[in-house]
């Protein structure tokens, strides 16, 4: 019951003229980001923070909200008609559904995914409904203790089950931590590591880091490659699937949805590894006429159902926790703190109507996908005409108009710069900047749970192991840990995620 | 020996180093329990750990196993120009937009960093950055009418 007074409250909130058209504005953003290959939510999100600053709690997470789960839809247009994947999520979406717009069945791809995406994202919808009560109710029970531990484990797992060497993530999340410590220590006032910088007192601003790394940082990186993309692009005709295609489908959209919504809880896996998670699947069990990989209406169906399942229930810890389930939840995380909300389980009874309203806006927001992105395919497929030469300046115009109208301080454009040259040189070391942003993110609840744990112990550390819930929490990082050092299946983790690059 | 791997491990050490020495001066302890330099060090100390761990796999790693990693992925030159260009960006801005304000602090700097591209004619960028200027004044400015100066007191008669 309470449910369905909660989504009572947040569907109240969210029609209003105001919150209506910042859903629809995220949308909108969200699949020309993912239509455009050189620029992903993560990138968005960070330009678009100090944005935020200017508006409500509510309708600027409802538009952030919209860019996630709305550049899921737009990377997979473009995955289908010129076999350009514009997210990493819509990667193995590109193989069947280019050759289905090959044979001439462009229509019904596109028709699929956006029908898988709408059922999954209802799914996903009630389940965030579902699942954030208890969970929040759990997580107030928790200690200091039983906090840190719970921190320590999802930034372990974030690791493991993210792409790349788990050596070089959990070293950057040990670095984005430690630059979280700059600035005035909370407990003694003192300042910190700021080598004597007034501008510093304060701390590194989580939007020059986000905006430097991944905004500046990027596009150094895409200078590199200057091949110009052509595009061929195929005509789009007779959208409806038939009846046949639905019942190809639907069970593949099930799976799918399944998942996704599972591993989009977990810290790191995300839309990307669900996505492949669910192809590999469809391999197995896709029992229609034509084969997955020669364009099989189950291989676009799948995972394209569970890439926007998983952007959905990424929010799940986030809004109860406080914790993120990968960076785009990190920038959300950023946008309410921005606004002076501190993410975590109070924020449900604290922020009724701003939970229940992103919740009712998630809704809505793939309901405007769906009318947006079927009639209005070839409008978004000459974004891809825009060269990247006059994309980038704009970029770099709105992160530095962005950091400054918020701080109204040079020191921080100038970090801007800095950082952007920080991220690149990461790139060329192939350490991952996502995972550093995790860190700086954690990084001060991190050390507040540790030391009024010690606090609460009178400096004893055994408390995190004496307690049975912190004990177990930091036994499973542990495990996890030791596993991913094991040989054998190390291999299996670079296995899952090589398969679909090669491509 | 993997030579990215061996310098992003050195990268680490170093980074490690000059953290624990700036927080070399804070108490560990205070009243309150810990003090504020205990958690950094700790954070340095790991870093350290997983530094050589880095360094020491890069060493004994084979160096065809790089290729096979990351094939048809070769480094590719630095693109010299575009760092130059886009890092200087925002530092001409900063130095710009007190004295002179938003506006010309933006068209300078954007006129700049869309040079980076080799592609990129002088008329084009200095298209972009007029078509930004007028953007930003429009979004920032006039519809989410944040207090920033268009103009700066050097050019206020």
């Amino acid at each position: 019951m309470e449910i369905l007074a909660g989504l009572g409250i947040g569907f109240n909130a969210v029609f209003s003229f105001e919150n209506l058209l910042y859903c629809l504005v995220g949308a909108i953003l969200g699949t020309a980001i993912g239509v455009l290959p050189g620029i992903g939510a993560t990138a968005t999100i960070a330009l678009l923070l100090p944005i935020t600053f200017a508006l409500d709690p509510l309708p600027a997470l409802i538009m952030l909200a919209g860019i996630y789960y709305g550049s899921q839809y737009g990377g997979s247009t473009t995955a289908i008609l010129v076999r350009i994947p514009g997210e990493g999520s819509s990667v193995v979406t590109a193989i069947d559904g280019y050759k289905m717009a090959q044979k001439g069945r462009a229509g019904p791809a596109l028709a699929t995914a956006a029908l898988g995406s709408l059922f999954a994202g209802t799914v996903a919808t009630f389940l965030i409904a579902l699942f954030a009560l208890p969970l929040s109710h759990l997580a107030l029970r928790f200690g200091a203790a039983e906090y840190f531990a719970l921190i320590v484990l999802g930034l372990v797992a974030s690791s493991t089950l993210a792409h790349g060497p788990v050596l070089k993530s959990l070293a950057m999340i040990i670095v984005g931590i430690m630059l979280s410590m700059v600035g005035t220590d909370l407990y003694t006032g003192s300042h910190r590591l700021t080598f004597g910088y007034m501008a510093l007192a304060d701390g590194i601003s989580f939007v020059v880091i986000s905006v430097g790394l991944f905004g500046i940082g990027e596009i150094i990186r895409n200078l590199e490659n200057t091949t110009q993309q052509d595009l061929t692009t195929t005509r789009v005709k007779g959208l409806f699937p038939t009846l046949r295609d639905f019942r190809l489908m639907t069970p593949s959209i099930l799976r799918g949805t399944a998942i996704g919504s599972f591993l989009g809880l977990l810290p790191g896996a995300g839309a990307t590894l669900s996505s492949f998670a669910s192809y590999s699947a469809e391999k197995r069990f896709a029992k229609g006429p034509v084969k997955v990989g020669d364009g099989a209406i189950e291989g676009v169906a799948g995972p394209e159902s569970a890439n926007n399942a998983a952007a959905q229930t990424s929010f799940i810890p986030m809004l109860t926790l406080g914790l993120p389930a990968n960076p785009v939840m990190a920038l959300m995380i950023g946008a309410l703190i921005i606004q002076g909300i501190r993410p975590g389980p109070t924020v449900i009874s604290s922020n009724p109507e701003l939970f229940w309203g992103l919740v009712a806006s998630m809704w809505i927001g793939n309901i405007f996908l769906v009318i947006l992105n079927l009639p209005l395919i070839g409008l978004w497929v000459r974004l891809l005409l825009i060269p990247y030469r006059y994309l980038f300046p704009a970029i770099i115009a709105f992160c530095m108009v962005g950091v400054y109208a918020v701080s109204l301080s040079t020191v921080e454009v100038v970090l801007v710069s800095f950082f952007g040259l920080m991220g690149y040189a990461l790139m060329r070391l192939r350490f991952e900047p996502a995972p550093l942003l995790m860190g700086f993110v954690l990084g001060p609840l991190l050390e507040e749970q540790f030391r009024r744990a010690l606090i609460i112990s009178r400096g004893d550390p055994l408390i995190f192991i004496e307690r049975p819930i912190s004990a177990g929490l930091l036994g499973c990082s542990l495990l996890a840990l030791v596993l991913m050092a094991l040989p054998g299946l190390r291999k299996k983790r670079n296995v899952v995620f090589q398969e679909p690059e090669s491509i | 020996m993997l030579k990215r791997d061996f310098a992003g491990g050195l990268t680490l050490l170093a980074f490690a180093g000059v953290y624990a020495l700036a927080a070399s001066n804070l108490s560990m302890t205070s009243s309150l329990g810990i003090g504020s330099g205990l958690f950094p060090m700790m954070l340095a100390g790991l870093l350290v750990l997983f530094g050589v761990a880095m360094t020491v796999q890069a060493l004994r790693a084979d160096p065809s196993s790089e290729e096979e990693e990351h094939p048809g992925e070769a480094g590719g030159p630095v693109p010299l120009r575009g760092i130059l260009l886009v890092a200087a960006a925002p530092l001409i801005f900063a130095l710009i937009v007190v004295p002179l304000g938003l506006a010309p602090a933006l068209g300078v700097s954007v006129f700049a960093a869309a040079l980076a591209n080799r592609t990129t004619t002088l008329v084009g960028a200095l298209g972009v950055s007029l078509a930004m200027v007028l953007f930003c004044l429009a979004l920032f400015r006039w519809m989410l009418g944040l207090p920033l100066q268009m103009f700066g007191p050097l050019l206020a008669f």
